[in-house]
This record gives C-alpha cells, sequence and structure tokens, in this order.
C-alpha cells in the first residue's frame, strides 16, 4: 500500500478542514445585526419623567406630608445585571450541545473561602436581586431558572437541567469580572471568570479571564466522539 | 476603515458581526474543538475592545484579529501546556463508528492535527485553510518563509508517516 503523495495529502487536509468546519454549526450567532427598537427607549424616557416629576412634586410639598417608611425593597442595582449577563453566558455555551432546559441557581455567592473569609457568611442575593437576575436569564437564554437555596446537589440526574452558581462582582476600575461555575450533563463542570464590560447601558459579557477548569465524572474519558457515541453515562 | 460606500467609521460591534463566524472557523481549525475555539475568540475579542481606537484606524482591522487569533493560540496552548490544567470539554475526535474509509481518514487527519506542535498546526490551517502564501504566513507569524516552509514539511510528514494510504480500486 503507497504511501500518500504530497497532492494527496494536501487534498485531503483541505477536505478535512472543510469537513469540520460544520461543527461550528451547533454554536448560536452569538451577534446579530437587528436593529434597536425606539419604543423601548421613549418607554424609558417617559418612566424617568415620570419618576423626576413624582420626586418634584413630593418636594415641593414640603412639610406638608408625613414622612412614610419606604415600602418597596432596594432596588436590584447593576450586580443582579452583571450577575445575570454571567449565568446567561455560560447556560448559553453549554445549551445546544445538552438542549438545557431548566438552570438551578444558588441563593448564595459562592467565594473561594480565605483565611480572613471563614470568619463571615458569603453573601446572600436580595429578592430584588434574584428576581432580576432570574427574569433576565429566563429571557436571554430561553430556559427556566429557580433559586436553590444552600448546597446545590441535586439528588436527581436531569441531563436538561444545570446548576449554576456566581461569586461576587470583582470591581476591576474598567470592567467587572464574575467567577462562574456550572454543572451539567449529570457530573461535569466547568468553571471560568468572565469578562463584563458596560455598552451601551447594558451589561454585557465581552472575554473570559484566564483558564477555563473542568471536571469530569470518574470512570469516563477525557476524550469521546460525538454526543451520539458517548459512552453510557458520560 | 469605513463601512463600504458610506464613509462612515466601522464600529467595534460591525466589525464583531462581520468577522466572528469566520474566527471562528479559524479558531476551530486551530484548536480542534468547538469551545476552545469560542474562548479563544471571545479572549480576542475582549483585547480588541480595549484598544479599539487603534484598531479602528487600521486599514485592515479583519486581518489584525485575524493575527491576534493566532497570536492567541500559541501563547495560549503553552498556558494549557504548562498548566496541564484538564477541561471539561468534548474534544471532537472520530468515532469507531464511522464507516466510509475518506471520512476515516478525515477523523484520522483531524485527530493527528491536534497532536501536532502548535506552530507545525498553525502553518498547515494558514496554507491549506486560509489558502494564504508562504510569505504571506510568514508575515502573519513573524518568521521566515523558510520557516514556515520547514514546519509545513514537518507537519505533513508526520501526517503521512501515521496515515493510511488510500485503498487502491
Amino acid at each position: 500500500m503507497a504511501r500518500l503523495t504530497d497532492e494527496e495529502l494536501e487534498r485531503l487536509l483541505r477536505e478535512t478542514f472543510a469537513d469540520k468546519e460544520e461543527l461550528l454549526d451547533t454554536l448560536p450567532q452569538a451577534t446579530t445585526t437587528r436593529r434597536r427598537p425606539v419604543a423601548p427607549v421613549l418607554l424609558a424616557a417617559a418612566a424617568v419623567l415620570v419618576v423626576l416629576g413624582s420626586i418634584l412634586y413630593g418636594v415641593n410639598r414640603g412639610g406638608d406630608v408625613n414622612p412614610a417608611p419606604p415600602v418597596a425593597a432596594a432596588p436590584a442595582g447593576d450586580n443582579a445585571e452583571i450577575w445575570a449577563a454571567a449565568i446567561t453566558a455560560v447556560t448559553q455555551k453549554f445549551q445546544p450541545e445538552y438542549d438545557l432546559r431548566s438552570v438551578d441557581l444558588s441563593g448564595q455567592t459562592f467565594v473561594v473561602m480565605t483565611a480572613s473569609e471563614r470568619t463571615s457568611r458569603p453573601p446572600v442575593f436580595t429578592v430584588p436581586e434574584k428576581d432580576r437576575i432570574a427574569d433576565q436569564v429566563a429571557r436571554a437564554a430561553n430556559v427556566q431558572v429557580s433559586w436553590v437555596d444552600g448546597s446545590l446537589q441535586n439528588q436527581h440526574c436531569i441531563r436538561s437541567r444545570a446548576e449554576v452558581s456566581v461569586g461576587k462582582v470583582v470591581d476591576k476600575d474598567d470592567h467587572k469580572e464574575v467567577r462562574t461555575s456550572i454543572a451539567y450533563n449529570c457530573g461535569y463542570g466547568y468553571m471560568l471568570t468572565y469578562r463584563i464590560e458596560k455598552s451601551g447601558g447594558r451589561w454585557t459579557v465581552t472575554g473570559t479571564v484566564g483558564v477555563p477548569e473542568g471536571v469530569i465524572p470518574a470512570g469516563c474519558p477525557l476524550t469521546q466522539s460525538s454526543p451520539a457515541n458517548r459512552q453510557h453515562g458520560c | 476603515m469605513t463601512t463600504s460606500g458610506t464613509g462612515r467609521a466601522l464600529s467595534f460591534d460591525e466589525l464583531v458581526v462581520s468577522t466572528e463566524r469566520k474566527l471562528l472557523r479559524l479558531g476551530l481549525m486551530l484548536t480542534g474543538g468547538v469551545h476552545s475555539a469560542e474562548d479563544l475568540v471571545q479572549t480576542v475579542f475582549a483585547r480588541a475592545h480595549r484598544k479599539w481606537d487603534r484598531i479602528q484606524a487600521l486599514d485592515n482591522p479583519e486581518a489584525y484579529l485575524r493575527t491576534m487569533v493566532l497570536n492567541e493560540f500559541l501563547s495560549w496552548r503553552r498556558v494549557l501546556k504548562n498548566r496541564e490544567l484538564p477541561v471539561a470539554e468534548p474534544a471532537d475526535l472520530p468515532s469507531a463508528e464511522d464507516i466510509g474509509a475518506r471520512q476515516a481518514q478525515r477523523d484520522a487527519t483531524w485527530q493527528l492535527l491536534a497532536q501536532l506542535p502548535r506552530q507545525q498546526r498553525a502553518v498547515l490551517v494558514l496554507r491549506y485553510y486560509e489558502d494564504l502564501p508562504d510569505d504571506e504566513i510568514a508575515a502573519v507569524l513573524g518568521c521566515a518563509p523558510a520557516t514556515v516552509r520547514s514546519n509545513a514539511a514537518r507537519g505533513l510528514a508526520t501526517l503521512r508517516n501515521n496515515l493510511p494510504a488510500e485503498e487502491e480500486h
């Protein structure tokens, strides 16, 4: 049996590259060219005017009114949007391949505990933050979102469900960073840090920081074939 | 650079939209995995965003991003190799159930490409996927054309020595 000639080898390489291009079809389009609708902007502007008007009205009434304690909870703030961006990004990363339809979120931010931190409890999300994160992730990733207090260890393995935790929002002056982890496909794990920046008034994931880390269930091969051919449980 | 015909400066968003899939394809050929390619391109876009003022003024920002992807790949693989961190990413390797001989040969080639030194793999990708001439590859990789030719020859030799020949009919 003769060895491949240069010409055969070149043709084989071109065919191989062309053949493997289709692997990218599993990825969703990360960016789209659609125009932003004007109506929400006008609505937001109108809402700001209403709020400002209400404040001015309240100030002008001066001592005529008795101050009442605030009823509404504190607003969710930017951190909720930053966390939601990280959770959405990590969910969408694995959603096409594993058909993720629901995501469980930990009620506490997870931290790598240092000696000084062990004495204090990890931060807990406020109710407005939870609501805003769940709403944003559900809309952006089209998944069902549930909050789970305490440990994220499901007794029942459902392949279309993932468990996501996020760390504290770390301020890096010109951007924020959030450590994010996801448990998916009944035992797989993936951890990475997202770089998140404010662009056009919205917090958006613009990249990753450092090298992602991952875990696979014991007994599974490090390299595998296509999803259809995977070893059972891996 | 301006958007075609309008005379308007290209925005970062527009550049991302127009180059993303192309860079992802290049990233896939270099890294051998979809998720690795995605991480690679995301990292490059983040870096490009930080120095957008300079990139925007270039004649060909797309070519600059391609070079960034290559450089990121070359340094990134070095980091991975040094740290030996396992990544829970299913590698896109051939299955044992492929029955077509030609398909099996392509899969074997893909697998062998992943084992080549990164410089050799980059040269083969630029030559046979991007169809760049050797002097342009040399300019992109910052080396001499002779180095490109020797890397290509070594890569091809490794593939030839490890690939089964085509069946004669």
